[in-house]
């Protein structure tokens, strides 16, 4: 993966090599992260999985939270889990914990605290960030009376307050309301700008309008690292999918159902589009005008879609587990 | 304003923090040791324990009303103008203050403050947000002990204060300073053992209820069970045995009753010169005297179980406390922290 690991390792956000996982209850051994080999530049990653993927274990790895059965990870060229490397990273838990007694202020300075910064300077900036989270009218009230979207703003918070230069965040977005979803997703659009971000998720839409790149892991495997636009070109070329639109619909329909090159030809309800799929682009792509021609309808668009990343991941998963699985 | 629609997105940086950075890097280059302290992570994790968890005016409140509560009535209960045998201090109070504040009050405060330390974090999942933080696993376990070891001083030093200042009041005592300084030397022993024990407990369970059960267990059996059971074992033979159960046995060993007040006497010897025959009736239940009684003249005469030096007793006490430390520590520098 790497051609000189040693040389560049510290060009990597992250870098992991057989990165490993065993949980032991008694007798039993679950393998929750399976020696996965997966690096991070800058800029923001997404980590997919479905739920039970290994995405958490492997987080919590990274931070030192567990320990680590195999391998070894580094974050900027720091081995992860040391305090070293944790001078580096901002983390929000899934289902993040607060020190609920304190207001939201004192927990933001306390934290900042935490990472040695002066507490004159810790209250600026945590005055900083509340402001930039909108939560300066809430900033005196204790934690415990903050509502699930607040409590998830001052965990990002938490986790910026240091200026990290990677921020690590576990299901930003789970619990959350859609309203809260979309506000968080927002934030951290605007938070990438600065820095990079690691996030884990199996909302695959909010991982779409977040990352530039994204790992995909079942079963503790890692099955795919690409781009975001990589990953869709990849399988939305292999579906052989097309959408067209005339003045005319139901008409051409019937038109070319009985056509040899066409496996299938649906109206979408929503969209009322046809929806072809074809086992020949080339005499496809040449006949489709044709026929429009012929019989003197109006073409609106005729275009590949684009699949989402919903239906990448879902083939994706499904093809590693050769079946369907219910997200 | 210009400037600012130019540099949008640095402005964001800006609000979000950082121009503020570049002003830590600049005083941390002026700072000197008192500014490296002061933002030593550890440091400020005990100042958030000891100052936010720990030292809240009702805790500290309840926690000195609770210890002084029974030496406080046996002072009140002084009737005026009564003359005493014995006009020690510590042969007055010592029986009370040994053993209901030390022995009871003492160790049960210092178990239900310590336990939540860890176990809470660990069950909140706020334990998670501190690891991930610039501190080790052992940092924060020593911070919070030192926390733990601040608040239970406090406490402490107040109580044996409050009650060496009122005693002469009431009537007048002698070897005021003598009780004080034994009792100091006591409770630093308690102390450091129960809180050592609890918290060490409070390493190895992620419920609060479980860290505080087991000390609380220790409590019970040592200083309620063991006060009933101790006397049946020391005047019991077993068959054609010449000695008690307690020494044929050698249950001393495992009597945690005997080697503190086996390390009392320590204390009482150093500082008064040697234990009255008042202090005798009370430390033969915990095993450190025999009692004879001689039924024709009704005397009784006390012979001392020195199955242990009093050194020995302390050594073995801190044994076991750092021991458990280092057990607790392992455990936690181990463990799989998660939500």
């Amino acid at each position: 993966m790497i051609s000189n690991q040693q040389d560049n390792i510290e060009d990597y956000y992250i870098w992991t090599n057989k990165f490993t996982k065993v949980y032991r209850t008694g007798t039993k051994k679950i393998v929750a992260v399976d020696g996965i080999d997966f690096t991070m530049k800058s800029g923001v990653h997404g980590f997919l999985g479905p739920n039970g993927a290994g995405k958490t274990s492997t987080i919590n790895m990274l931070i030192g939270a567990i320990s680590i059965t195999e391998g070894d990870a580094f974050l900027m060229g720091k081995k992860a889990g040391t305090k070293k490397a944790r001078e580096f990273i901002g983390f929000l838990p899934q289902d993040p914990a607060f020190y609920e007694k304190l207001s939201g202020l004192e927990y933001l300075i306390f934290l900042a605290r935490l990472n040695s910064i002066p507490k004159n300077i810790a209250k600026q900036k945590a005055l900083n960030l509340l402001k930039f989270f909108d939560l300066m009218e809430e900033k005196d009230r204790k934690i415990k009376t903050y509502s699930m979207g607040m409590k998830q703003k001052i965990g990002l918070a938490a986790g910026l307050i240091h200026n990290p230069k990677l921020l690590i965040l576990d299901e930003p977005t789970s619990n959350l309301d859609p309203l809260v979803r979309k506000k968080i997703i927002d934030y951290v659009r605007k938070i990438s700008k600065d820095m990079s971000i690691f996030i884990s998720s199996h909302v695959l839409s909010e991982v779409e309008q977040m990352c530039d790149r994204v790992t995909i892991i079942n079963k503790g495997k890692i099955i795919l690292t690409d781009t975001v636009q990589n990953v869709k070109k990849r399988f939305s070329s292999s579906t052989n999918l097309y959408v067209i639109d005339t003045d005319s619909n139901e008409t051409f329909l019937s038109v070319i159902k009985g056509l040899e090159m066409i496996t299938n030809a649906w109206i979408d309800e929503k969209e009322k589009k046809i929806y072809v799929n074809t086992n020949d682009v080339k005499q496809f792509q040449k006949e489709i005008p044709k026929l429009i021609i012929e019989k003197e309808l109006i073409l609106k668009s005729f275009y590949q879609p684009e699949s989402s990343l919903q239906d990448v991941f879902l083939e994706i998963i499904n093809n590693d587990e050769g079946k369907g699985i219910g997200l | 304003m210009m400037r600012e629609k130019e540099l949008g997105y640095k402005i964001k940086r800006s609000e979000m923090g950082e121009e503020t950075t570049n002003n830590i890097n600049m005083k941390s280059e002026k700072s000197g040791l008192i500014m490296n302290l002061t933002t030593t992570p550890a440091v400020i994790l005990f100042e958030k324990t000891l100052f936010k968890d720990m030292f809240k005016i009702p805790k500290v409140l309840v926690s000195i009303i609770l210890m002084i509560f029974g030496p406080l009535m046996t002072i009140l209960a002084i009737p005026p103008g009564i003359e005493f045998y014995y006009n020690s201090l510590n042969d007055f109070l010592g029986l009370t203050f040994s053993f209901y504040t030390y022995c009871m009050m003492f160790p049960i405060i210092l178990t239900v403050v310590s336990a939540p330390l860890i176990a809470e974090e660990l069950k909140s999942g706020t334990m998670l947000t501190l690891i991930s933080k610039p501190i080790s696993r052992g940092g924060i376990l020593i911070t919070k002990y030192l926390a733990l070891t601040c608040f239970g001083f406090l406490i402490n030093i107040v109580s044996l204060s409050l009650i060496t200042l009122i005693a002469p009041l009431k009537y007048p005592f002698e070897g005021v300073a003598d009780f004080f300084i034994i009792n100091l030397l006591f409770s630093l022993i308690i102390q450091f053992f129960f809180q050592s024990v609890a918290f060490s407990f409070s390493c190895l369970f992620k419920k609060t209820r479980n860290a505080i059960l087991m000390p609380l267990l220790i409590i019970i059996v040592t200083f309620f069970v063991l006060m009933m059971f101790r006397p049946l074992f020391m005047y019991m033979y077993l068959g054609d045995s010449e000695v008690p159960i307690y020494v044929q046995f050698q249950l001393f060993h495992f009597d945690l009753g005997y080697h503190l007040f086996n390390a009392y006497i320590g204390f009482i010897n150093i500082i008064s010169g040697g234990v009255s025959e008042n202090m005798m009736y009370f430390l033969y239940m915990f095993g450190l005297y025999t009692q004879e009684i001689d039924f024709d003249t009704w005397e009784y005469t006390f012979t001392r179980n020195d199955f242990y030096s009093p050194l020995g007793s302390l050594i073995f006490l801190l044994s076991i406390a750092i021991g458990l430390m280092f057990l607790g520590y392992f455990l936690f520098k181990k463990r799989d922290i998660s939500r």
